[in-house]
């Protein structure tokens, strides 16, 4: 595999058990180069397990993790230099003026950007004679990403980089991570909860849940394959036969149907389980592309649904 | 390089306040040395090796909380592209710099802590600040380890956290953090571990099981704790306590020592002189200075022969004069038994010859030896007498220390104690007095009284009574001499009159030393035997 079609991160049946407790359950992955991958899952998925495991902070239980190419357990000093980690929990050095920090960091790095770091210092409004203690949350995580960036990393790992700022850093963060990468080309993993950031910055989604991967494709794909299907029905129709087991929330209520087509291929192939459900009826229906957020709710609630299924048997 | 260099100096920022009281430690000890070797002694030597937990810990606490607030956390660290061995190396180079050396410097004038001779007042202070650098770097160092081993440290710790932290607060609180709360902690602290620590207190040992257990503890309560607060809270409870612990009279173990002036060299008896009385007859008086300052016990006979010849001579008797000390004491007295008395530096020996000198004869031969047993006497207090006399000009009419806890048991004025039970039912204190007998004027003797006080005081009570003796000179740190002494022995119910014929510049600087005669501690016996070889032309 050549340098370029090398993906930034790519996972083979990663698992982490801590304890009794599996908080990965042999993930597969990939995220090529160049992509912004959104991690979401709910609380305790497994999201900053995955993040934590693809640096190298913790060691998997099984399987493996690479990074650029490179076992994550073996990660050199070199590869570090090409790799950035920020977390919503990360420590910083609160003794440390952020002068100090830049400081600290820059002669760790080979393709320190000195010229960069110091345009998003000012874009981020980061005063450097204040110590990392007396800055917010906010200018906490600035910082953070502020050295992380300013090395010029291809690949980023955020972990909720956004939770708990207020809208106007979010929205100058996200400006700037989206202005940025595409300027210098990153792949950035970023787990989240916030569907709207994700929907603007991602194009990549991956779906984490109960230490399992769900979902793991291009935005634009997702949207391509789920449709919301609506349609009308003569009044007091109802289907005659069983309903395509991909076919999520139907419901038929005078005259009308909806349903999620979760696998939507091209409207002749839906026409034809249509025909199947509602054989000699007139109906016409109409297969909207779904926004991210009610393709997130309807993954999510059929994991839930798929899980309680599991636990009851 | 660049990278060790680099992670060399990040630790030195991080670690500057820590390198500051390293700085001022190593000052403190070259003040301390500076002292001692320029001034020979001046004040009080501490030793807290006894004492050392608590007030380790109290200042562990706040290096604990130093470093948690300082230190760059390991994660963050671990998201850099740190070369491991430059980082490894550059951490290792400022633990060599930070604490290898200053701990190699720190136990090897070790013996200097002991007799850290600078101002009396400062002594504790010094102390405590080579507590305070001592702790940091063994916070520090255990602070390397890894976040699991900690862990498991801290676990391990938490055992002695409780008995060493907890209860003791959980006292303090209870009885409102009275005498009786600190009592209690002070009972607790010590049941639970000094106490402990007596039985293996060969130095070392103990300063380290003391370390250890300090460490432990302190690191517990990190991770007990967590919150930041409580550990402030903790933190300012146990500057009390070590504020406590060093200033209360009432430390137990703790002692004052005199510097070594006092305490016993290597004695020998070097005859000076010798003059003849009568002709053919004695008195043979025969001065031998004993050299070396002494404080000491003598006890055992003299074994010596005079002889003119082959002929031996009849030895009447012997005197010892102890110069200074008057009155004189004849060895008759107190040879068979001992001679217990600090004995200032120019003791003479006086015979006297009842056997004829052979006429003809011009040479008289004196040979023997007397056993020396030489105990140090060890000073438990030193009350200068100005301080005394401030206090009387003030209305006080005397400085009242607390020595209880610097007597030790064995030493507990066993008569005051019969006398005490009967009063007081609870344990007591001894402290001393030392002030006028006559109020108007302070040319009258100085008065010393050793004497009880009902007190709460847990381990003095408990330990077993010995005979004990007690002995109050006034001394003369200038000339370094005895001034005047006491009776000895504490017979007189422990309340000394000490002369009154002190010359007023003397009595501006002396010093009040009180003595304990037995110390099971610090108690050096030798047998010093002392040939007198003395030819002497004999004058007919």
């Amino acid at each position: 595999m050549s340098a370029t079609t090398l993906p930034a991160i790519e996972t083979r049946q990663l698992g982490k058990r801590y304890w009794r407790q599996e908080a990965l359950r042999g993930v597969d992955f990939t995220l090529p180069q160049g992509s912004i991958c959104a991690l979401l899952g709910p609380n305790g998925a497994g999201k900053t397990t995955f993040l934590r495991l693809l640096a190298g902070l913790i060691q998997p239980t099984r399987g493996q993790a690479k990074i650029l190419g490179t076992d994550a357990r073996k990660l050199q000093p070199s590869d570090w230099q090409r790799l950035a980690y920020v977390s919503e929990s990360q420590e910083m050095p609160l003794w440390m003026t952020l002068k100090d920090l830049i400081g600290y960091c820059r002669p760790l790095y080979d393709r320190w950007d000195e010229a960069f770091c110091e345009r998003l210092r000012k874009e981020f409004d980061l005063p450097l004679d204040k110590k990392l203690r007396a800055f917010s949350r906010g200018m906490r995580m600035k910082a953070a990403l502020l050295v992380s960036l300013a090395p010029r990393p291809s690949v980023l790992l955020l972990d909720e980089p956004f939770s708990g700022l207020d809208p106007l850093v979010r929205e100058e963060l996200i400006g700037g991570l989206l202005e940025w990468s595409a300027q210098e080309e990153w792949s950035v993993l970023l787990a989240s909860h916030d569907l709207e950031e994700v929907e603007r910055l991602a194009d990549r989604l991956a779906l984490i849940d109960h230490g399992s991967l769900s979902l793991n494709e291009s935005i634009g794909d997702l949207q391509e394959r789920f449709r919301q299907v609506t349609g009308s029905l003569p009044p007091d129709t109802a289907p005659t036969s069983n309903l395509p087991p991909s076919w999520r929330a139907f419901a038929v209520d005078g005259g009308r149907f909806q349903f999620i087509e979760p696998h939507f291929t091209g409207v002749a192939a839906l026409e034809a389980q249509l025909q199947q459900v509602f054989p000699g009826i007139d109906f016409t229906f109409d297969p909207a592309p779904m926004a991210l957020r009610p393709i997130y709710l309807s993954e999510a609630k059929a994991l839930k649904a798929n899980s309680q299924a599991h636990q009851a048997a | 390089m660049k990278h060790i260099w680099h992670a060399f100096l990040t630790e030195c920022k991080r670690m500057r306040w820590a390198l500051l009281l390293y700085g001022l430690l190593l000052v403190a000890l070259g003040v301390s040395v500076w002292m001692h070797c320029d001034h020979g002694s001046r004040g009080a030597t501490l030793d807290w090796t006894y004492g050392l937990p608590l007030p380790l810990a109290a200042w562990m606490t706040l290096a604990v909380l130093l470093r948690d607030s300082i230190a760059s956390p390991l994660a963050f660290w671990r998201t850099l592209p740190w070369k491991r061995a430059a980082l490894g190396a550059g951490k290792a180079l400022f633990i060599l710099v930070a604490i290898v050396i200053p701990a190699c410097l720190i136990f090897t004038i070790e013996p200097l802590w002991f007799r850290v001779s600078i101002l009396e007042v400062s002594a504790e202070w010094i102390g405590a600040v080579i507590q305070i650098s001592g702790a940091l770097w063994i916070v520090w160092f255990a602070t390397t380890l890894s976040q699991r081993g900690l862990k498991a440290l801290a676990i391990i710790g938490a055992i002695v956290c409780l008995f060493v932290f907890a209860i003791p607060i959980w006292f303090m609180k209870l009885y409102s953090l009275g005498d009786l709360g600190l009592t209690c902690m002070q009972t607790i602290f010590l049941l639970g571990s000094t106490y402990m620590l007596e039985e293996v207190h060969a130095g070392m040992p103990s300063k380290l099981i003391a370390l250890s257990a300090a460490t432990l503890t302190l690191i517990a309560i990190q991770y007990l704790l967590r919150k930041r607060r409580w550990s402030v809270a903790l933190g300012l409870v146990s500057l009390f306590a070590i504020n406590w612990t060093w200033t209360s009279p009432i430390r137990p173990y703790g002692h004052l020592e005199k510097s070594e002036h006092l305490i016993a060299s290597e004695p020998r008896l070097v005859p000076t002189s010798a003059t003849l009385g009568e002709p053919r007859r004695g008195p043979l008086q025969i001065v031998c200075d004993l050299a070396g300052p002494l404080t000491c016990r003598l006890s055992g006979s003299p074994t010596i022969q005079a002889t003119v010849g082959n002929q031996i001579l009849q030895i009447d008797w012997i005197s010892v004069s102890l110069g200074k000390l008057s009155p004189a004491f004849a060895v008759q007295e107190h040879l068979g038994g001992s001679l217990t008395h600090p004995i200032s530096p120019d003791v003479s020996l006086h015979m006297k010859l009842s056997s004829e000198i052979p006429r003809g004869r011009d040479e008289v031969t004196i040979e023997g030896h007397i056993d020396f047993r030489v105990v140090d006497l060890r000073p438990v207090a030193t009350i200068p007498i100005r301080d005394a006399r401030r206090f009387r000009e003030d209305g006080y009419g005397c400085i009242i220390k607390d020595i209880s806890s610097l007597i030790s048991s064995n030493n507990a004025p066993s008569k005051l104690e019969e006398e005490e039970s009967t009063e007081h039912s609870g344990p007591f204190v001894v402290i001393a007095e030392v002030g006028w007998k006559n109020e108007d004027s302070i040319t009258d003797a100085i008065q010393v009284r050793v004497c009880h006080r009902p007190w709460m005081n847990y381990l003095n009570h408990k330990r077993d009574k010995s005979p004990h003796a007690i002995t109050v000179v006034v001394w003369d740190p200038i000339a370094k001499e005895t001034v005047d002494v006491s009776g000895g022995g504490g017979s007189r119910g422990y309340e000394f009159d000490l002369s009154s014929n002190i010359p007023s510049d003397v009595l501006e600087r002396a010093e009040v030393v009180i003595f304990t005669h037995e110390n099971p501690r610090i108690e050096r016996e030798q047998i010093v035997p002392t040939t007198l070889s003395l030819r002497k032309p004999v004058t007919p």
